[in-house]
């Protein structure tokens, strides 16, 4: 039978063994993805709780669903494909109004005490960072987060999202524009 | 490079993701473009601004809960499999079998019925046809003409 499998892949090994059930490569696997689907998952949904409870649904269908994977891509590609499926399902099954920017700014305004401050304004810009990237279209949210914090190549994310390599190109370049409009209006303000 | 085509590059250049001819080009027009520079510096200030983003770590349970939640999913499946199993070795043979079989009794009554409910419609309009024909023709016929009207038929109307 021909190997499916991508030799070039350095996960192929691990994810066969995932496939025929080892529990060892699956916690191996685990491991090695946690912390980056996790950071994935909260840098698109923004919330900690909500992030590790779908980064589990992530790995519970890769455990149930490994021998579906070919070897056609990359495991992480295969892998990541299925971190933005749950959080496009979540999203669509959770849409509650978020705060906007000028709220976040309001709220940054009375912190408690001096000791606190520092952490609070640590907090507030995050929120901000949050909220901005939060309020890009999908796509461009999407293919700027795998860009931008995880490190994938136009090409990785072309294959992940199933779009073309321009298509990624513009959408990068279109979140980069929305974020660089609201961010540096915060900036001049001195918000950020 | 015109200023245009390198501010629409510039967000992939910032990704390295343009060749490393294209990205000469934009190096060299950066140079001497003042405009652009301060496109790039106004990209690389959102870029620092993401720095805030925090990240997060996984809990320390993380794996102990995915294990238990995955032992949970194994074992209601496992709970639904005989179920399913069964469904499909007896219930869907079983059904299909006393299907064909109501269907046969179905098919044999109603065509009983069918029959049963043409033949007294068939009786009864004879019946009416025979009455239409014999009974309600001769009603005009008075009493003992009948015989009367046979016998001119046969005797070529002699008695008369």
């Amino acid at each position: 039978m021909k190997n499916i499998h991508n030799s070039e892949d350095p996960d192929a090994k691990m994810i066969k063994k995932v496939a025929e059930g080892d529990e060892v490569a699956f916690e191996q696997m685990v491991k090695k993805y946690e912390h980056r689907v996790l950071n994935t998952i909260y840098r698109y949904i923004g919330k900690s709780d909500e992030a590790e409870d779908i980064t589990q649904e992530v790995f519970i269908k890769v455990w149930h669903h490994a021998k579906s994977f070919k070897g056609k891509s990359k495991f992480s590609t295969w892998l990541y494909r299925i971190v933005i499926n749950q959080c496009l399902d979540y999203r669509s099954k959770h849409k509650e109004r978020l705060a906007s920017l000028d709220e976040i700014m309001e709220q940054g305004k009375t912190p408690e005490s001096l000791k606190v401050e520092i952490e609070f304004e640590r907090q507030r810009k995050s929120k901000i960072m949050k909220r901005a990237i939060d309020e890009l279209p999908k796509r461009q949210r999407i293919a700027f987060v795998l860009s931008k914090f995880e490190g994938k190549s136009y090409k990785e994310i072309a294959q992940i999202m199933g779009i073309s390599l321009s298509s990624v190109e513009s959408l990068i370049f279109r979140a980069r524009g929305a974020l660089k409009k609201k961010l540096l209006s915060l900036r001049k303000k001195g918000e950020i | 490079m015109k200023c245009s085509r390198v501010r629409r590059r510039l967000s992939a250049f910032l990704d390295g993701e343009v060749s490393e001819e294209e990205k000469q080009h934009i190096l060299e027009h950066l140079k001497t473009c003042p405009d652009c520079q301060g496109e790039l510096e106004a990209l690389h200030q959102v870029s620092d601004s993401l720095d805030y983003f925090e990240e997060i770590e996984p809990s320390p349970y993380f794996m102990i809960h995915l294990k238990q939640r995955i032992a949970e999913r194994e074992a209601r499946s496992l709970i639904r499999f005989p179920f399913v199993e069964w469904t499909r070795r007896v219930a869907v043979p079983v059904g299909a079998a006393a299907l064909v079989i109501f269907s046969l009794f179905l098919g044999s009554y109603l065509g009983k019925a069918i029959y049963q409910v043409r033949a007294e419609s068939e009786s009864r309009l004879n019946m009416e046809f025979a009455d239409l024909l014999c009974v309600n023709s001769l009603d005009d016929f008075s009493e003992g003409s009948l015989s009367g009207v046979y016998d001119d038929l046969l005797t070529g109307g002699e008695n008369e």
